[in-house]
C-alpha cells in the first residue's frame, strides 16, 4: 500500500482536479449531451421513416427528392454542416443558437443514414409476406402496418442502435458551436487547471458509460424483437 | 345461381418481349377441383397469380360470381371484392413471420374483415384443428416445418370461406415426406365441395382429387378433359409426352 500512497502524494494535485471535476463533466452530460441525443435521434427517426417509406413505395418526385437529401448529406461532413448552420445562415439572417443548430443538424444527419438502414430492412421484408397480406384482404397500409413494419424493426434494430451510440460520440462536435456539452465542459476545466491528460482520460470513460448502458438496452431490446426469429 | 364460379377471356400476359400467356380461355364451375398441370415455364404460375392480380393481365375479361370485369383496366376496389372471395395458397407458404399460427389465420379476418377478436380466433382454432394443427396455435412460423407451414397457410386461405381456393404448386417446395399431410388436407377439402383451381406437379393429385385436368405449354391450354379421360386416353401426343416423363421420373 506504501507505492499506492507515493503515487497518490506524488499526484496530488491532478488527481483532486480529476475528482473534484466529475459532478462538472457528468451534469453537463446528463443535461446537454444526453438530452442533445434523444431530441435529435427521435427527429432522425422521423425522417428516417418518412424518408425510407417514400423510397420504398416509389412516391415519384418526393423520391428523387429522398435520393437527393440522402446523397448531400451522407457526402458532406458533419462538422461542416454544424459550421454552415450555425456560422453560415446568419449571413443569411437566420440565427440559432448553438443547441437548435446541434439538433437540426443532428436529426438531418442522422435521418440520412437511418433511412438507408430502414430502407434496406423494408427491402428485405419477403414480397410474398406481402402478396399473402394482399390475398387475405389487408390493403396496402394494413399490410405495412401489421406485417412489414414490425419485422423491418426488428431488422433494422441493431444497426439503429448502432447509430444511437455513435450519435451519443458526435454530440461532442457541438463543442465547435458553443454548446456547453459534455466536452466542451471538461475542455474548460482542463484550460482553466493545466491537467489534460486525466480529465479527457476521464470524460472518455464517461462516454464509454453512456455507450455500456445503451449496449446493454441494445442487448434487452433485441431479446424481446426476437420471439419470432431463430435466433 | 349461374353455375360458373369464374370465366376467363382472352387473358394475355407478356413479360417484356416474352409472350407468357397467349389468348387463355377458361371456365371454372362451382365445386369443380381443376388440376393445371403443364412442364415449368408453360405459364401456370401466372395464369393463377393473374387471376388474383398479383401480376396484371395485358387483356382479357373475367367474370367471377357473375360480375364482369376487365383484367387490364380493373379497379382497386374491384380487385378488393374479388380477393375478398377468394382464398391463395402460395408455393413457399409465405406465413406472416411476426405472428403465430392462429393469429396468421385470424390476422385477414380481423384486420381486413372486421371481424371480432373472439369470434374469428375461434373460427382460427376450427380452422387449426382441422388441419391437425391446434396444438401448434402460438408457434411462430419459423418453429414449424414446411409441412406444417402450408397446413396453417391453407387455414389461413380458408379462413374466410372464399367461393374459390388457388393452389400455386403447394407441395413443389416440401420434402417428399411432408407432401402428403398437404395432400391430405387438401383431398379434404375438395371431398367438402370446395371449388379448387391447383397448378401442380403432384399426377396423383391430379389423377385422383381433381375431376378436371388443364394441361398447358408455351403459354396456352393445350388440353382440358376430365381427369380420368386425360390420364388413360389422351390423345394429344404433346400430354402423352409429358405423361411418359413424369412416369419415367416417378419410377426413378
Amino acid at each position: 500500500m506504501q507505492w499506492l500512497t507515493e503515487l497518490y502524494e506524488q499526484n496530488k494535485r491532478v488527481i483532486d482536479v480529476a475528482i473534484q471535476s466529475f459532478p462538472k463533466i457528468i451534469v453537463p452530460g446528463l443535461t446537454v449531451t444526453i438530452p442533445l441525443t434523444i431530441l435529435s435521434f427521435t427527429f432522425a427517426m422521423v425522417i428516417a421513416i418518412a424518408v425510407a417509406m417514400i423510397q420504398y413505395a416509389r412516391v415519384p418526385v418526393l423520391r428523387q427528392i429522398s435520393r437527393f437529401y440522402i446523397w448531400v448529406i451522407r457526402g458532406t461532413p458533419l462538422l461542416v454542416q454544424l459550421y454552415l448552420v450555425f456560422f453560415g445562415l446568419p449571413s443569411v439572417g437566420i440565427v440559432l443558437d448553438g443547441f437548435t443548430a446541434a439538433v437540426i443538424v443532428f436529426s438531418i444527419n442522422e435521418g440520412a443514414y437511418c433511412a438507408e438502414t430502414m430502407r434496406s430492412a423494408l427491402e428485405a421484408v419477403p414480397v410474398g409476406q406481402i402478396e399473402a397480406g394482399y390475398c387475405v384482404g389487408m390493403n396496402y397500409f394494413q399490410v405495412m402496418r401489421r406485417i412489414v413494419l414490425p419485422q423491418a424493426f426488428r431488422t433494422a434494430f441493431p444497426p439503429l442502435s448502432n447509430s444511437l451510440i455513435g450519435m451519443v460520440k458526435d454530440t461532442s462536435l457541438a463543442a465547435n458551436i458553443t454548446v456547453v456539452e459534455m466536452f466542451m465542459a471538461t475542455q474548460r476545466i482542463a484550460r482553466a487547471n493545466y491537467v489534460t491528460l486525466a480529465l479527457y482520460i476521464e470524460v472518455a470513460l464517461v462516454y464509454l458509460l453512456f455507450s455500456t448502458v445503451l449496449t446493454f438496452i441494445q442487448r434487452r431490446g433485441e431479446r424481446r424483437l426476437n420471439a419470432y426469429t431463430a435466433f | 345461381m349461374e353455375n360458373a364460379i369464374i370465366k376467363v377471356k382472352g387473358l394475355k400476359k407478356t413479360f417484356g418481349e416474352l409472350e407468357v400467356l397467349k389468348e387463355i380461355d377458361l371456365t371454372v364451375n362451382r365445386g369443380d377441383v381443376v388440376a393445371v398441370l403443364g412442364s415449368s415455364g408453360s405459364g401456370k404460375t401466372t395464369l393463377l397469380r393473374c387471376l388474383n392480380f398479383l401480376e396484371r393481365a395485358d387483356e382479357g375479361k373475367l367474370s367471377f360470381d357473375g360480375r364482369s370485369f376487365d383484367l387490364a383496366s380493373i379497379k382497386k376496389a374491384e380487385i378488393a371484392e374479388i380477393r375478398a372471395k377468394t382464398g391463395f395458397v402460395f408455393q413457399n407458404y409465405n406465413l406472416f413471420a411476426n405472428k403465430t399460427a392462429l393469429k396468421n389465420v385470424t390476422e385477414g379476418l380481423i384486420i381486413a374483415r372486421r371481424v371480432p377478436r373472439k369470434e374469428a380466433e375461434e373460427k382460427g382454432l376450427e380452422l387449426l384443428r382441422k388441419v391437425g394443427l391446434e396444438d401448434k396455435r402460438d408457434y411462430y412460423p419459423y418453429q414449424l416445418s414446411g409441412g406444417q407451414q402450408q397446413r396453417i397457410a391453407i387455414a389461413r386461405a380458408i379462413a374466410a370461406d372464399p367461393e374459390i381456393i388457388y393452389f400455386d404448386e403447394p407441395t413443389s417446395a416440401l420434402d417428399p415426406e411432408l407432401i402428403g399431410e398437404v395432400l391430405t388436407v387438401m383431398r379434404e377439402l375438395a371431398e367438402e365441395g370446395r371449388t379448387m383451381l391447383v397448378v401442380t406437379h403432384e399426377m396423383s393429385f391430379a389423377e385422383n382429387v381433381s375431376n378436371r385436368v388443364i394441361f398447358m405449354e408455351n403459354g396456352a391450354i393445350l388440353e382440358e378433359a376430365p381427369s380420368n379421360e386425360f390420364f388413360r386416353n389422351t390423345k394429344n401426343e404433346r400430354v402423352r409426352a409429358f405423361l411418359n416423363m413424369i412416369s419415367k421420373e416417378e419410377e426413378k
